[in-house]
């Protein structure tokens, strides 16, 4: 990620809203001077060598730091680990998300490792025994004053059982964890889904020392310490990225280890012997593929409607289990041959139609047309183009899940572009005539919307093969960059600007009176326009002299978009804008302070009804108001950059 | 007199009379060349107060709603923490424009005897109950995977990071790791709907509630403020109890902030300790 100043000051600015002022200085300084010693920050933020190490302990156990000690040096450099500070404004969109998936309970301990750092299953278990051992007491004491506060808290028979069998009645009242075997089971869950990944020996090393580090262990390998030719140049490249993907996969060991032993009714005891010495932290690289299915679900439902989102919302779930991260690092995931790539995943019809509820009626959202008919038309249509592609059928790859890799070859050779053609065939629909009659049904809906996904100009899925399904990430997320920069700029300067910036993005660069000749604009309006865009950034001119003596008066200007530059422009002012609104945040905070300090008193907390008074209620309730407003604009801000940037 | 009107009404008046911002417009933009319909500019001043059209979002969505109150609850839940360090008030002033970064740090070390307000500065009883600010993250509580962690950083995760330790008692209890008991942010109780804020079950809420009444049970435990809120959760034990009662009574002696001894102490502590009385530094 380029760290832009505006970058670094939003990020200086989230970690002083959540973690305080002391770790912002430090980072603030980091971010600003680069690697430091803790001799160097000191030099720089004035601060003495205790506050430094307080603030750096604090940083790192959050994960916010690299840090790199040089073989002999005693003297340990500091890094800012920018990704990290600045996921941590998505923290709300990432508690949700595994609230949505994975339920509420394990959303409350997703929370409490997001708050805590590095976490030692041990201790989180030990936290969690804690709480209930305190819960169940707290129901006991309930119990025998029978309810005296009247809050609506039902009180029901725990007696301190290990794991109380809520009642239906009783369940709404009930903690979420109610059992150490819960927390196992969610922890398994979240380790499984790589939303939690262990902690490992490399994994503060900054990317560039990492990097470092295994390019002089190869080089050493070779003689003389020199990499000569080419075909060892090639060959060294390769061993470099396997290190380095080898080094990748050690945070799964934790997940490896789970899976060895993931039988459920082990499950129980499992954190109980060396597993309990494990950290963990939260892995932010599947959380961001995670958001991407999500906003990748949103853009169907705005092309297509409900019912097509969902289907590709499950489909998208069960792509990307096997999905580490959005952007593949281009030293790491590098392979010398094609072979050797991972074959991209697939999922094939069935496996869609067994994950998909029943509940879910797929001949919604097909159009307004009775579905038999649309189905129809559409069989008929491919019948007449049966493609090349459509006739080799592996029954293996039907069958298995993991598709072979043959098939995947094949598979890569089918272009998007050809793909609505080569959708629908009639034999298998016929072939699929297996089970029920509603079962069939079910099954053609689906495809039908799994075909009209597959049919959009934005290519959110490809037919890789019979019955299998694919989606190219990077194409798709490209198209989709484009279309948020074309809103971006229509939003900016209206709709003919987009007209102009799609006509340079066609023709690349262009006179003004060639413009003119393909806008059929009027010189006056056009030149307005193109002036007005040239000030946002989103189009730029080159002037070219007619003659070796450079005069401005008969030099041509040619107008082009970069698109590049056009996101780094857009880019920047999202930043800006999330910079402003938490700037304004802490002057309205300022302003309210009394206010404020007043809410956080021990007697008042919890009870602000009847302790503030009514202007403090009013100024309080407007304070809060405004603060959302400011917050729910960053996290908007955000999807933007999400898209833009990460996705 | 055609004034303020279309630019580009021929080459040659490029007389000194006309040498504002319409001719350099003129010859720097390549369509004022064109002398038929070059572009419109315009030479009056702009209104004083032009019509700034302010865009509008539109209001939250269902889920915006539910990821916002989850990142509320996760910050207040995370200055709860005994990591959290709350600045000191600032005057007025430090928002001014800084040059440089010793212009920077100034900004942070404004607290003395000549800043302090006198309004507030006097020991109330209502002060027993504002909340603790802290200068310095408290690692003494918390256990920490040390294996990750710089050795240099080892002792101040033990919360043995502090040059009067050795001559007072160290305040380091069990280290334990607590869950967070907050479910709730701002105040809950204004809320109109009355819907639990982050849409969990109201046990926790009257987990909280609870929390307090036990605390009442001792009348001084409540006074104390928020200290065992998280550390020690186990109020049977009644070592615990007595070790916070202490470090309550070392806190009044020992405050991590300490005005009076800024100037007296202004070096750094770099390992020498002896020398000052009470000598911590103030940061």
């Amino acid at each position: 990620m380029l760290v832009t100043a505006p970058l670094a000051e939003f990020c200086t600015l989230t970690i002083d809203e959540i973690y305080g002022e002391l770790p912002s200085r430090i980072y603030a300084s980091l971010l600003m001077r680069g690697r430091s010693t803790i001799q160097q920050l000191a030099g720089d933020t004035g601060m003495n060598a205790r506050q430094l190490r307080h603030g750096l302990a604090l940083l790192l156990q959050h994960n916010l730091l690299h840090y790199h000690l040089d073989a002999g040096s005693p003297h340990y450099f500091y890094e800012a680990n920018v990704e990290h500070a600045y996921n941590l404004a998505r923290t709300g969109k990432i508690l949700q998300m595994v609230e949505e998936t994975h339920g509420a309970a394990a959303k409350d301990v997703m929370q409490t490792i997001i708050l805590t750092g590095l976490t030692r299953v041990g201790d989180l278990v030990d936290a969690y025994q804690n709480r209930i051992d305190r819960m169940n007491r707290i129901k006991e004491k309930l119990k025998a004053e029978e309810d005296p506060f009247g809050n609506g808290v039902e009180s029901h028979e725990v007696n301190g059982e290990p794991k109380p069998k809520p009642t239906p009645q009783s369940s709404k009242s009930d903690p979420l964890i109610s059992s150490i075997a819960d927390l196992n089971k969610i922890i398994y869950k979240l380790v499984e889904a790589e939303l939690l990944i262990g902690v490992h020996k490399t994994s503060f090393e900054s990317p560039e020392d990492l990097l470092a580090t295994i390019e002089s262990d190869i080089q050493k390998t070779y003689p003389g310490g020199e990499v000569k030719g080419n075909k060892a140049k090639a060959e060294y490249k390769d061993k470099v990225a396997e290190a380095l993907r080898k080094n990748r996969s050690e945070s799964r060991s934790l997940k490896r280890k789970l899976e060895q032993n993931g039988l459920s009714a082990k499950r129980r005891k499992l954190f109980d012997g060396a597993a309990s010495a494990n950290v963990m932290c939260i892995n932010y690289e599947k959380c961001l593929v995670e958001l991407r299915n999500r906003r990748l679900m949103h853009y169907a439902e705005e092309a297509f409607g409900q019912t097509t989102s969902w289907v590709y919302a499950s489909l998208l779930n069960l792509l990307s289990k096997d999905i580490s991260r959005c952007r593949d690092d281009p030293i790491t995931d590098h392979y010398e041959k094609d072979e050797e790539k991972p074959a991209p995943v697939v999922v094939t019809t069935s496996q869609l139609l067994d994950v998909l509820k029943t509940s879910l009626d797929l001949s919604v959202g097909l159009g307004q047309v009775d579905a038999d008919k649309i189905s129809v038309t559409a069989a008929e249509k491919i019948a007449e183009l049966p493609p090349r592609k459509k006739f080799f059928i592996d029954v293996q790859a039907e069958a298995d899940a993991n598709a072979s890799s043959d098939d995947d070859d094949e598979g890569e050779d089918v272009k998007p572009a050809t793909n609505g053609v080569n959708g629908v065939n009639g034999t298998h629909v016929t072939n699929g005539v297996n089970g029920t009659a509603k079962r069939v049904d079910r099954r053609t809906q689906l495809r039908q919307h799994l075909l009209l996904l597959s049919e959009s100009t934005q290519g959110f899925l490809r037919h890789c093969g019979a019955e299998e399904w694919t989606v190219d990430f990077v194409p798709l997320m490209a198209a989709l960059r484009q279309a948020e920069i074309d809103a971006t700029i229509e939003n900016t300067v209206g709709r003919e600007g987009v007209r102009l910036v799609r006509m340079l993005r066609a023709k690349g660069k262009l006179d003004e009176k060639a413009i003119m000749s393909v806008a059929l604009m009027r010189k006056a309006d056009m030149s307005k326009k193109l002036a007005e865009m040239h000030k946002y950034g989103f189009v730029q001119t080159q002037e070219v002299p007619r003659e070796a003596k450079a005069d401005v008066k008969k030099s041509f200007f040619l107008w082009y978009f970069d698109g590049t530059m056009a996101l780094e422009r857009i880019l920047d002012v999202s930043y800006k804008t999330m910079i402003h609104s938490l700037q304004v945040l802490d002057t309205l905070r300022e302003k309210d302070q009394h206010v404020l300090s007043l809410i956080k008193r021990s007697d008042v907390k919890g009870q602000e009804d009847d302790k503030l008074r009514k202007i403090h209620k009013e100024k309080l309730t407007q304070f809060l108001k405004l603060e959302r407003m400011l917050l729910g604009q960053i996290q908007r801000v955000d999807d933007l950059v999400a898209v833009l940037r990460d996705y | 007199m055609f004034r303020g009107g279309r630019g580009g009404r021929g080459r040659g008046r490029g007389g000194p009379m006309m040498g504002n911002r319409r001719e350099i417009a003129q010859n720097s933009v390549p369509w004022a060349i064109d002398p038929k319909d070059g572009i419109f500019i315009d030479g009056k001043p702009s209104d004083t107060y032009p019509v700034w059209n302010v865009p509008k979002p539109p209001t939250l969505t269902k889920k915006e709603e539910k990821q916002l109150d989850y990142f509320l609850i996760f910050r207040e839940q995370a200055h709860d923490s005994p990591l959290y360090t709350e600045p000191p008030p600032r005057s007025k002033d430090s928002r001014k424009r800084a040059y440089g970064q010793a212009q920077i740090n100034s900004r942070y070390a404004d607290e003395s005897k000549a800043t302090i307000d006198p309004f507030t500065a006097i020991e109330t009883y209502s002060k027993r109950f504002e909340r603790k600010k802290r200068t310095l993250p408290d690692f003494s509580n918390l256990p920490f995977a040390k294996e990750f962690f710089p050795t240099e950083l080892h002792a101040t995760l033990d919360g043995l990071d502090d040059p009067s330790a050795d001559r007072k008692r160290r305040r380091t209890g069990p280290k334990k790791l607590a869950v967070s008991n907050i479910t709730s942010y701002g105040a809950g109780d204004l809320d109109e709907d009355g819907d639990e804020v982050n849409g969990e079950p109201d046990f926790r809420k009257a987990l909280e509630l609870l929390d307090n009444v036990e605390k009442l049970d001792g009348e001084d435990a409540f006074l104390s403020g928020e200290e065992d809120e998280w550390g020690n959760e186990d109020e049977d034990n009644e070592d615990a109890a007595d070790a916070e009662a202490a470090d309550q009574y070392e806190d009044e002696s020992e405050d991590d902030y300490n005005a009076e001894q800024y100037f007296e102490n202004d070096d750094d502590d770099y390992g020498d300790d002896g020398g000052d009385d009470g000598g911590e530094g103030v940061f």
